[in-house]
């Protein structure tokens, strides 16, 4: 399935490059849902985040050969883009204000509003089962860095934690639900 | 600034760089080693799977975004791809087969009549009658005007056109005697479809139209068709489809409806 999956986004892309806007209009209905998920609980902005969503998207559209299907799936792509970009604007000066408001929350993520917004979002019934297997150090670390847009020397000032160990943490955590979900076949096997 | 940095150092920085959650120095660091190291790169690749699937939510997407990045595409695009007229190539993905809603009032009336019709070939109308509170989603197939009007955006429009050519193409009406609203779905053997016309009240801002597939019994959504819709592709799996209903939800649409159908159209 993972490989179907795979296999029908480079199809898609190549639909796409080949000018195809029907192609960038299934990418659109299949991706676009996670994307703005994302880009709104990153930014906390509707507005911002579909100004994100169109810029992930027009990307695609014009520099479909930077999608390289033999080295992800289009989804983590398109996410990755996402967050990146999403991250960029959290961290930029430009965005001073939304920092201060984020800084001003900051005693509040460190605690747990940020996992139950978390374990708010539709994550699938295995992906929930996965993150609960993990220690509730690594989890949360995973989660302050992705879903709070945190660098892993930020979130080891809110967690009070070496730099090391947080980075340590995040790494062996995604390890370990790539594991989990690689049992439930949902994630690549290494 | 500059970072050096060895193979095992990358290697401790990869989960946090697949997070975006290293500094600007250490991702220029790490970008430089990826460029000749095919095990970091698998591992990156991993651990930006495993993210995609934390951030996973399978709502959908709104159509008026859509409709804003299409009318960015002429200028965005200048250099870009050459639009065209060709229709949406074929996915091999099944369409958000894991979205079936858990909960709805108008589900089990229709899935179950869906089934019982295929199954013993009753109508889906006499069926729904066993329902009172379902009953306006069964009843009509209503008369509504040809698909005449140009429609708006040209490369859609282009696409319907060559979908309605087809021979084998299902030209769908989909009505309600409650609401006197209907639709016209367009459906190709594959399962794509577009939404090509209707008279649909628009709704607020904060509201949309939600599209629903009946397929093997049960109720999956087909895609947010936005608070005003125009032509809307979608695509659903063929195999056992029975039927499509309209919904009204907020804004993003749900996973499972509570509501009553808007408009429906049920296989006899």
């Amino acid at each position: 399935m993972e490989t179907m999956s795979r296999q029908a986004d480079i199809e898609l892309v190549q639909e796409l490059a080949a000018g195809h806007e029907g192609a960038l209009a299934e990418v659109y209905r299949r991706h676009g849902g996670p994307v703005l998920g994302l880009a709104k609980r990153l930014l906390r902005d509707p507005n911002l985040a579909e100004e994100i969503v169109q810029e992930v998207m027009l990307r695609l559209w014009n520099n479909p050969e930077k999608f390289d299907g033999s080295r992800g799936s289009l989804r983590s792509y398109l996410l990755a883009h996402t967050h990146g970009r999403s991250v960029d604007l959290i961290r930029s000066e430009s965005s001073r204000r939304m920092r201060e408001e984020r800084e001003a929350h900051l005693a509040v993520e460190a605690g747990l509003s940020l996992e139950e917004e978390v374990w708010e979002m539709a994550l699938a019934d295995h992906v929930r089962q996965a993150l609960s297997e993990l220690d509730t150090d690594v989890r949360k670390a995973i989660e302050l860095a992705y879903f709070g847009g945190y660098t892993y020397r930020e979130v080891a000032k809110l967690l009070d934690t070496p730099e090391g160990t947080i980075k340590s943490r995040i790494r062996s955590g995604l390890q370990r639900l790539n594991g989990l979900l690689a049992n439930s076949g949902l994630a690549p096997v290494s | 600034m500059r970072v050096e940095v060895d193979h095992y150092e990358v290697q401790d920085l990869l989960g946090a760089y697949a997070l975006n959650a290293v500094d600007a120095a250490e991702e220029i660091a790490v970008e430089s080693h990826l460029r000749h190291c095919d095990d970091c790169r698998e591992e990156l690749e991993q651990h930006r799977e495993v993210a995609a699937l934390l951030s996973t939510t399978e709502t959908f997407a709104p159509t008026d975004l859509w409709e804003t990045i299409v009318r960015q595409m002429p200028t965005e695009t200048a250099s870009g791809p050459t639009n065209t007229s060709e229709p949406p190539p074929i996915a091999l993905e099944k369409p958000h087969a894991d979205v079936v809603p858990r909960r709805r009032r108008w589900l089990q009336p229709i899935a179950a009549a869906a089934v019982l019709a295929l199954v013993v070939g009753t109508t889906i109308v006499q069926t729904a009658r066993l329902g009172a509170a379902n009953e306006q989603l069964a009843l009509a197939r209503a008369n509504v005007t040809e698909l005449t009007e140009e429609l708006e955006r040209p490369p859609l429009n282009a696409a319907v056109t060559q979908a309605m050519t087809g021979v084998d193409t299902q030209r769908l009406t989909l009505g309600s005697q409650v609401s006197g609203s209907n639709a016209i779905i367009v459906l190709m053997p594959d399962g794509t479809g577009f939404l090509a016309e209707h008279t649909l009240q628009p709704l607020p801002p904060d509201r949309t139209y939600q599209l629903w597939a009946i397929i093997d019994g049960k109720i999956i959504s087909a895609g947010i068709l936005g608070s005003d819709p125009g032509v809307v592709p979608f695509r659903i799996d063929p195999q056992g489809f029975a039927g499509f209903a309209i919904t009204e939800e907020v804004a993003g649409g749900v996973e499972a409806s509570e509501n009553d159908a808007v408009v429906a159209w049920l296989e006899v």
